[in-house]
């Protein structure tokens, strides 16, 4: 009888501020969480629209000789022909010339804990920003907090090999088909590359290119960032592979991801990476990571080009082909398996001469073993044979998913 | 009054547990990867059928896979090696690719593939013999390529063919390391129900040895669906 009377005395005082305090704690602890959360969501229509304002950007400097400025979506979907639209953002085309621009993106609400909303913006080269209003901001524009570029802490987007039996991602061994998470660092998030939204405009498709005069990649766009060695030897290096894709190449493919190369301004860039050949790393897809050693060694051009096939593919991947966040994405069938296959063709037109007969084999890989074996003498690709080598040799099964 | 506390603590500690804290993207799994089976070279090497489970080291309890991808089939596969299904896309292909432990050089997982294809509507092969002859013809280009078996072959008493060869291939692919490495494939190729299977062995071909018991297993431990031709 006591006991029972006992259980219904309900709650004392003490108890009840004690789990209002707990609970105060956790919610202090979650609803931070869950607003970035939230924020994170919206931003990803920032960065959709902010890649394909760019890429209208690069159209529109190709047909008229230089970018554009803009003051709002209806002036940028009128000047550069696109049929954006927006809900939590506002866009403008802040600083426009013949050779730069500055895209800028700002939210419509205040961000979380601030009266200052989120501003994104993204540069002629890629570069990713966001500049988080610092806590109650005032909105003069000392308040933000600065963004960085954003490098390094997104998903690695795939490197084109290496010793790959572990399957990490990212990795020196050079696995570097990517994990999809990473942890938001010195004010940037790991948000995928700039995207192409429905309404992005029409993109360099691997269509037969006509022959044309050979393109000099700008001296900026090779960066040596080992001091030890000549930056000429890497500009050398990523010239001829470049001339390679686009002089030698018989077939379409090569001459149409040199277009693309050029077109998105992609830059080069060599550096020590352990065993793997080169690797893409979104946010800043923009950049094609390729492995020092090559130019050490002096890896003949049209290797390095074929190297250079496979990293434009996943370039192309992340901006035209949507490989983002937003959907799941799985190792072999989305990523690697379509990039070497890319590379695979590619390197089959690069060994050929002009009447189509091999003359030229691979010294440092297994391009010839796939080209031979894996490509039927009409040119289709046996895929399903194809995955099942890259998976073996990579030590990743299909149906793995990146994120 | 201690189990009121307690009761409360765990309700806080599973809230605090959920995702409410944060929306984490899926960590992408790692496959097992069991150590490396250093077995002597296998004392039946010159039968590619033997299999001898005290033999077959390090693999976990053998697992019946069953997959609506490809219904006539059911077959066991070590249930510790990481299995991955492939849909083709714009090719009429179903595979599953089942990876062993990662080779000496850490550059081949020894794989079990078990590939189906329709017979040519929709496929590229019209049936066995034309498989075949794709086979042989496409592995014949590569680096030192040397057949050790070409002859018919039986799976669940159903006739169709294999093949044994090796070849040498650098691995890893796109390394700055890649070195000569020798592959041996097995390859067996039947047709059922107007689909085609080949079922694929391919490994080091200096671990070859140490695995072909479980692709010896897989092949015994096939059934297909009644009914099926």
């Amino acid at each position: 009888m006591s006991r029972a009377r006992r259980s219904c005395r309900g709650f004392t005082l003490v108890e009840v501020l004690v789990v209002a305090l707990i609970i105060t704690i956790v919610a202090s602890i979650a609803l931070p969480a869950y607003f970035r959360t939230t924020e994170h969501a919206q931003s990803t229509e920032a960065v959709t629209n902010l890649g394909a304002i760019r890429r209208a950007e690069f159209l529109h400097q190709a047909e008229h000789g230089r970018f554009i400025q803009a003051a709002d979506l209806p002036a940028i979907n009128s000047t550069l022909d696109l049929e954006l639209s927006a809900r939590h953002f506002d866009y403008e085309v802040a600083q426009a010339d013949d050779a730069t621009f500055l895209v800028v993106a700002t939210g419509r609400q205040p961000s979380p804990g601030s009266s200052d909303p989120l501003r994104i913006t993204i540069d002629h080269q890629g570069n990713i920003q966001y500049q988080r209003p610092a806590p109650g901001g005032s909105g003069a524009s000392g308040g933000y907090g600065g963004g960085s570029t954003g490098g390094g802490s997104g998903s690695s987007g795939g490197g084109s090999g290496g010793s790959g039996g572990s399957g990490t991602s990212g990795s020196g061994g050079g696995s570097g088909s990517g994990g999809g998470s990473g942890d938001p660092s010195g004010g940037s998030d790991p948000t995928p590359a700039p995207g192409g939204s429905g309404a992005s405009p029409p993109e360099p498709a691997l269509e037969p290119s006509s022959p044309g005069p050979t393109v000099n990649l700008p001296a900026s766009d090779l960066t040596a960032t080992q001091p030890n060695i000549p930056a000429q030897t890497h500009s050398a290096a990523a010239q001829a592979a470049y001339d390679a894709l686009w002089n030698e190449g018989a077939g379409s493919l090569a001459r149409a991801l040199a277009d693309f190369l050029v077109l998105y301004q992609i830059t080069l860039q060599f550096e020590a990476m352990g065993s793997a050949l080169g690797f893409v790393q979104t946010p800043n897809v923009n950049v094609i990571h390729l492995n020092e050693q090559l130019a050490i060694q002096s890896w003949p051009a049209i290797e390095i080009a074929a190297i250079l096939a496979h990293e434009a593919h996943h370039v192309r991947q992340f901006v035209t082909e949507q490989k983002q966040n937003s959907t799941p994405v799985y190792w072999l069938e989305d990523m690697e398996g379509p990039a070497y296959v890319m590379e695979t063709r590619v390197w089959d037109e690069l060994r050929r001469n002009s009447a189509g007969t091999v003359t030229q084999f691979a010294t440092h890989n297994d391009w010839d073993f796939r080209a031979n074996v894996l490509i039927a003498p009409d040119g289709t690709v046996d895929t399903a044979s194809h995955n099942t080598y890259i998976s073996q040799t990579r030590g990743i099964p299909p149906n793995t998913q990146l994120w | 009054m201690f189990m009121r506390w307690a009761g409360c603590a765990a309700v806080l500690l599973a809230l605090a547990g959920t995702s409410v804290l944060g929306c984490s993207k899926p960590k992408h799994q790692e496959p097992a990867q069991p150590d490396a089976a250093k077995d002597a070279p296998h004392p039946a090497m010159q039968n590619p059928d033997h299999y001898a489970p005290e033999r077959v080291s390090g693999i976990g309890p053998w697992t019946v896979f069953r997959d609506p991808g490809l219904p006539a089939l059911t077959f066991e596969y070590p249930g510790n090696w990481p299995a991955g299904v492939e849909v083709g896309r714009g090719e009429s292909y179903w595979q599953v690719v089942i990876l062993g432990p990662r080779n000496a050089e850490d550059s081949y997982n020894p794989g079990l593939t078990v590939r189906s294809m329709p017979v040519q509507a929709g496929g590229r092969y019209a049936d066995v013999p034309s498989l075949v002859d794709a086979r042989r013809n496409q592995y014949a280009a590569s680096p030192q390529f040397r057949m050790l078996e070409d002859a018919p072959y039986a799976v669940a008493g159903v006739s169709g063919w294999h093949l044994i060869f090796t070849y040498v291939v650098p691995l890893p692919p796109s390394s700055i390391n890649a070195k000569p490495t020798p592959l041996q494939t097995r390859l067996v190729i039947f047709s059922l129900g107007g689909t085609l299977y080949e079922l694929v062995y391919s490994a080091d071909a200096r671990e070859y040895a140490a695995h072909q018991g479980v692709f010896a297993h897989l092949l015994q431990s096939i059934t297909h669906a009644a009914g099926a031709p």
